[in-house]
């Protein structure tokens, strides 16, 4: 991830702006979106900031407010995923694909095998997984992103863990 | 870190790596912000009371801005307003009107209830390029209770200046009706929509942007006015926060572009002293969509003009409609060395949108280098398709039935 202390022209006394604070993590917000599952990763990305732009007279700080960013994005990626699922239920034809054929043919062939499983994982253990090993945060931060206790972001990641194991040992 | 976890990084930033942004991402994030701000602003009373509101806004079928006419110009029926009533059912009948600026069809409903969390006004917003946007609001909003009408459309603060605007929102039903009142007391009739079973009425007023509206006023059945919402200037835009880089491009049709480097690269196209467009051209992101695939032009299209920026190499550029019929314009290279050439030109189409039309580029040679397509614009509408729906108390032409190109209701003065 890129520290808001590696954006040219902002140092570590000056708040960067919106923009500044877009320009640095718009990018990643959009991929973990991706990541999560989400169909539009763009429009959730693009929402959590606007969310930020209303509200970042309020937020303590810039770290607390690339904090808020990201657990907007899980909240808006959650249910964006609950009411496809609603929607696939009401509509008897196949829903599209959550990744373009593009994007299948962008990733590399032998991680294929390990993101079908972690797609296939449950929604909590999903996201643990790709916050603790995508994004590299702590326990804590991951708590905050998901709106969980740390305990349980133990548990999800580890059980996230164990079943992509079980997954790959099965396959291969 | 295990052999399993080494892998899960290494897949994950694979995978990563596979999603690209939008070349207009800061702009439509902004756009996106200054709704959701309007919103809130255009709820403050006169006596200027800070209140909070709910606004949640889901982008449905993404289609304007940056390239989105080529992109998604086609929308799927039924999808976006099912999309919305399967979220947010609604209370009543809806109602729709025409958005005048886009010629498009706004689609308005309540849903919730009186308790718990009450009642929503929910709408649907469709653009000329046919994306739809659509979101829901707390109404009365809290710390409005007491007032008697609300304004809750998304227009107020959209930048560029759209030349006429829509005003809309929710009112009590004690509210008959509606006026945009100008800077020298003239006065522009709305209507009041009163849909079956709905809780609230919804009332409508369109108005010339240059037309200088300072408020709203509703009035009751005795011609008393029981509330007043006050029409702000809309904020300029980051864009114009520095001035211009580089020297000005007089392009044909009046249209003069400057290019801007805050936030990002923009060309900002002027005509008249107002801006009327804009295209980003970021390095990175230069002519490429939502995928980051790239994309030979970007157009802007309204109101009897056509233009924007177009893969670099590109002299001439035709606009060709579904009769075979077409207008040219000759592209030039930008002055600020960004890679793009510059076109401008002028159409006589009431919609083009509509019917779909092809852009051809050709080279200094006059070979064609590349061509888009955009596909014909279903304009969205309510399904099921409204039965006996209410009344509508118009105090002038109402906006449902005006048909596209008519003209705009013009100030009296009582």
């Amino acid at each position: 991830m890129i520290d808001i202390s590696d954006i040219p022209g902002v140092s570590s006394g000056t708040p960067p702006s919106f923009a500044e604070l877009f320009a640095a993590h718009h990018p990643s917000m959009v991929r973990l979106a991706g990541l999560l599952g989400a169909d539009d990763p763009e429009d959730i990305a693009q929402e959590a900031f606007a969310r930020l732009h209303a509200r970042r007279a309020r937020l303590r700080d810039d770290g607390a407010a690339v904090a808020y960013v990201r657990s907007i994005v899980c909240n808006l990626t959650r249910n964006r995923l609950r009411h496809l699922r609603l929607a696939r239920l009401r509509r008897p034809e196949p829903p599209p694909d959550a990744h373009s054929g593009e994007h299948h043919a962008l990733v590399a062939e032998r991680h294929r095998e390990l993101l079908a499983a972690v797609d296939r994982l449950p929604r909590r253990q999903r996201e643990a997984v790709v916050l603790r090993y995508w994004l590299d945060l702590s326990e804590r931060e991951i708590a905050d992103a998901m709106g969980v206790s740390p305990g349980s972001v133990k548990t999800h990641t580890s059980r996230g863990l164990a079943a992509l194991g079980r997954a790959l040992g099965e396959e291969s | 870190m295990n052999d399993l976890e080494e892998r899960l990084r290494a897949a994950l930033d694979a995978r990563a790596g596979t999603y690209g942004t939008a070349p207009d991402a800061y702009a439509r994030t902004v756009s996106r912000a200054r709704r959701t701000r309007r919103r809130r602003l255009a709820l403050i009373p006169v006596a200027a009371a800070v209140a909070a509101v709910t606004a949640v806004t889901v982008l449905l079928n993404a289609g304007g801005g940056s390239g989105a006419g080529i992109a998604t110009g086609a929308v799927e029926e039924p999808g976006p307003y099912r999309r919305s009533i399967a979220e947010n059912p609604p209370v009543g009948e809806p109602v729709t009107v025409r958005d005048p600026a886009e010629n498009r069809p706004v689609i308005m409903w309540f849903s919730g209830g009186a308790a718990p969390g009450g009642h929503r006004f929910c709408d649907l917003v469709q653009q000329a390029t046919g994306g739809t946007s659509s979101g829901c609001s707390k109404v009365p909003p809290a710390g409005h209770e007491r007032e008697n009408a609300w304004r809750l459309d998304p227009f107020h603060s959209r930048w560029p200046r759209r030349p006429v605007e829509l005003g809309y929102g929710a009112a009590r039903t004690s509210v008959t009706r509606v006026e945009a009142v100008t800077g020298d007391g003239a006065r522009i009739p709305g209507t009041v929509h009163r849909p079956g079973g709905a809780p609230l009425a919804v009332w409508t007023v369109s108005f010339p942007a240059d037309a200088g509206v300072t408020r709203f006023e509703f009035l009751d059945g005795d011609g008393r006015v029981v509330q007043r919402i006050r029409q702000d200037a809309p904020m300029p835009p980051p864009e114009l926060a520095k001035p211009p880089v580089g020297p000005a491009a007089d392009l044909p049709g009046g249209l003069t572009a400057r290019l801007y480097t805050d936030p990002e690269r923009t060309v900002v196209w002027w005509r008249g002293g107002e801006a009327v467009g804009m295209n980003l051209v970021e390095p990175g992101h230069l002519l490429t969509d939502l995928g980051g695939k790239e994309t030979p032009v970007d157009l802007r299209l309204h109101d009897g003009l056509w233009y924007g920026v177009a893969r670099a190499g590109t002299a001439r550029i035709a606009l060709v409609f579904r009769d075979g019929t077409s207008a040219d314009a000759v592209a030039v290279a930008d002055p600020w060395d960004s890679g793009v050439a510059l076109f401008s030109g002028t159409y006589r189409r009431p919609d083009p949108y509509l019917e779909g039309f092809q852009l051809v580029g050709y080279d200094a040679a006059g070979a064609e280098i590349w061509h888009d397509t955009v596909r014909a614009v279903t304009p969205v509408r309510p399904e099921p398709a409204p039965g006996a729906s209410g009344t509508s108390e118009a105090s002038g032409a109402p906006e449902a039935s005006r048909p596209a190109g008519s003209p705009q209701p013009t100030p009296s003065r009582r």
